[in-house]
């Protein structure tokens, strides 16, 4: 059984008032355990909104949500849906509600009604697994950003979900703190965590298993990012970046050089480009 | 050499000062500007950027050590003139909602024309032409609330409203972070069109080392409240090893030169633009 599975989901804001607006439509997406995917589209091409439906943040207009089996339009099951799927947004200090970091981290679980020494070992868990241990007596509000994205999975971690999604959680940090909460997440994903990225950060999205593009709320591209970056022509007329090997590689076979798509790294243009040329390469 | 605009030097800086809640925000920090470029700060968060870009119009000012030069004045004088220096100078910020003043497009680009006083006529003249430099439709905008911009396009009504104040010296803090890719490649249009045709000097506080590379012709990097390193874009990243002690990382053009030399390839020119690199391979395979 697939972790979730969104089928022919389309999504309406303002839904019998003037003015709606369709964020979504029509979208058909299967999403496996321990899978990494990553998410990417124009900044209104529907990637929040569909991110919101994962765990019934926003219910259905049309089609279905099912997260291990259950709908998120089932009122019962609305509690087990989030325990399963976790969100983490861009700005954490709006999702901050404690005065310490460890209670911030605790707040979820102990809404679950768990024991208190259950409740303690999940804290500790979480907080050893985002590296937070020092920060514990802090508040989460006069942290740096990094560290504030770091309390919120922590607290999303607390309460074990199956699947992280994360809302472009890392556009607004600088590239040393970015670095660290993308290998995080990489270890996370290790460990098993299947996740669900939005992200403009090339970097993320190459090394993502799965790449799903989103454009005018219908999901218009998906596949391995190497499949997804060799319709060049498409992303480019979508007005998304390609990663920086592909765009060389792009200008270099509009003037004739018999390169192929796709091309992901600096390391994989330089050995094609040696493959090519006469000179020899170490 | 150009017309220096902005001659910041050693500038040490402590925020509430003698109180137990004292913090050194700044400790050595020297920023120029030349007319008619862009110049880039970069550092990693907390180094000192921000406060050091809220001296440049006066919004800090000099406490015992430094001395910050702009456009002519010395903001340590007591009597300098910071509405016309603040007139001169335009801040943009990451934020472009928070700043918005009236409910619509063209009234909140009027703003600041307005406020100095100018004939209507001529305000409508300032909009229509900041409006253009960004990009922005005239009759298509001019009319729309600004709470139903899209985010790029909330970017460029900001950009417009300091725009229209004619300032010499454009200040943008963080000003493309979390937009899309094509949103950040129109505001880097606008900012490449502002330097070449009308002359401005544009100072671009960022983190990202891409943006950088394309559009920067000189880099300052600041680190703990200090300047470590400043030059010429090519001479900064000339020095990984001390940019990667701070946490900056290299620009992507940088990353595909070195792939190459590992291979024995090498391209000359050092180039670090994506452009100037498709460039020097072509030229490395045709030789």
């Amino acid at each position: 059984m697939s972790l979730i599975k969104v089928v022919k989901l389309g999504y309406t804001y303002g839904q019998g008032s003037g003015a709606p607006v369709q964020a979504l439509r029509g979208i058909d997406l299967e999403i496996s355990h321990g899978e990494y995917v990553a998410i990417i589209g124009r900044n209104g091409s529907g990637k929040s909104t569909l991110a919101k439906c994962l765990n019934g943040l926003l219910l259905p207009t049309e089609g279905d949500v099912w997260v291990e089996g259950m709908n998120t339009k089932d009122a019962t099951s609305r509690l087990k849906i989030r325990e399963t799927v976790g969100m983490v947004f861009q700005n954490p200090e709006n999702q901050f509600i404690a005065t310490t970091v460890e209670e911030e981290i605790a707040f979820g679980p102990e809404n679950l009604g768990l024991p208190r020494d259950i409740l303690i070992e999940r804290v500790e868990w979480a907080l050893r697994e985002v590296g937070l241990e020092e920060l514990r007596h802090r508040d989460p509000q006069r942290l740096s950003a990094g560290q504030k994205a770091r309390v919120a999975i922590a607290s999303v971690l607390a309460m074990q979900p199956a699947c992280l999604v994360l809302d472009e959680a890392t556009a607004l940090l600088d590239p040393l703190a970015r670095q660290d909460v993308l290998d995080l997440l990489s270890r996370l994903h290790h460990e098993g965590l299947t996740i669900v990225s939005i992200t403009h950060l090339m970097d993320e999205i190459v090394r993502a298993q799965r790449v799903c593009v989103l454009a005018g709320g219908s999901l218009v591209l998906e596949g391995s990012p190497r499949e997804v970056f060799s319709q060049e022509e498409m992303l480019v007329s979508l007005g998304l970046d390609l990663p920086p090997a592909a765009t060389v590689a792009r200008g270099l076979r509009q003037r004739g050089l018999g390169l192929a798509r796709g091309l992901l790294t600096p390391r994989e243009l330089a050995e094609a480009v040696c493959l090519l040329s006469e000179v020899p390469c170490g | 050499m150009a017309k220096v605009i902005v001659s910041i030097r050693d500038l040490e800086y402590t925020y509430l000062p003698g109180t137990p809640l004292a913090s050194v925000a700044l400790r050595g920090a020297s920023l120029l500007v030349h007319q008619g470029e862009i110049a880039a700060l970069v550092g990693p968060s907390g180094a000192g950027k921000s406060t050091l870009v809220h001296f440049i119009n006066g919004l800090l000012r000099p406490q015992r050590r430094g001395q910050v030069l702009v456009l002519g004045q010395d903001l340590g004088a007591p009597d300098c003139d910071l509405t016309s220096l603040r007139r001169q100078v335009g801040l943009v910020f990451q934020f472009p909602h928070q700043q918005f003043l009236e409910r619509y497009v063209g009234d909140d680009i009027a703003y600041g024309p307005r406020q100095m006083g100018l004939p209507l006529a001529q305000v409508r003249e300032r909009v229509r032409w900041a409006m253009e430099l960004v990009g922005l439709d005239f009759e298509a905008f001019v009319d729309r609330p600004t709470f139903s911009l899209s985010g790029g396009e909330m970017r460029r009504v900001a950009l417009a409203g300091v725009l229209a104040l004619r300032p010499q010296l454009l200040i943008l803090d963080e000003a493309t972070a979390g937009l899309d890719p094509q949103g950040r490649r129109q505001i880097h249009q606008v900012l490449r069109r502002l330097r070449d045709k009308e002359g401005m000097s544009i100072l671009l506080v960022s983190n990202d080392m891409d943006e950088v590379a394309e559009l920067a012709d000189t880099v300052t990097v600041l680190r703990d409240g200090k300047t470590v390193l400043a030059g010429p874009l090519k001479e900064v990243f000339s020095h990984p090893q001390d940019l990667s002690r701070c946490g900056l990382g290299y620009p992507a053009g940088y990353q595909i030169v070195q792939e190459f030399a590992q291979r024995g390839i090498d391209l000359p020119g050092a180039p670090l633009r994506l452009a100037e690199v498709e460039e020097a391979i072509w030229r490395a395979l045709s030789s």
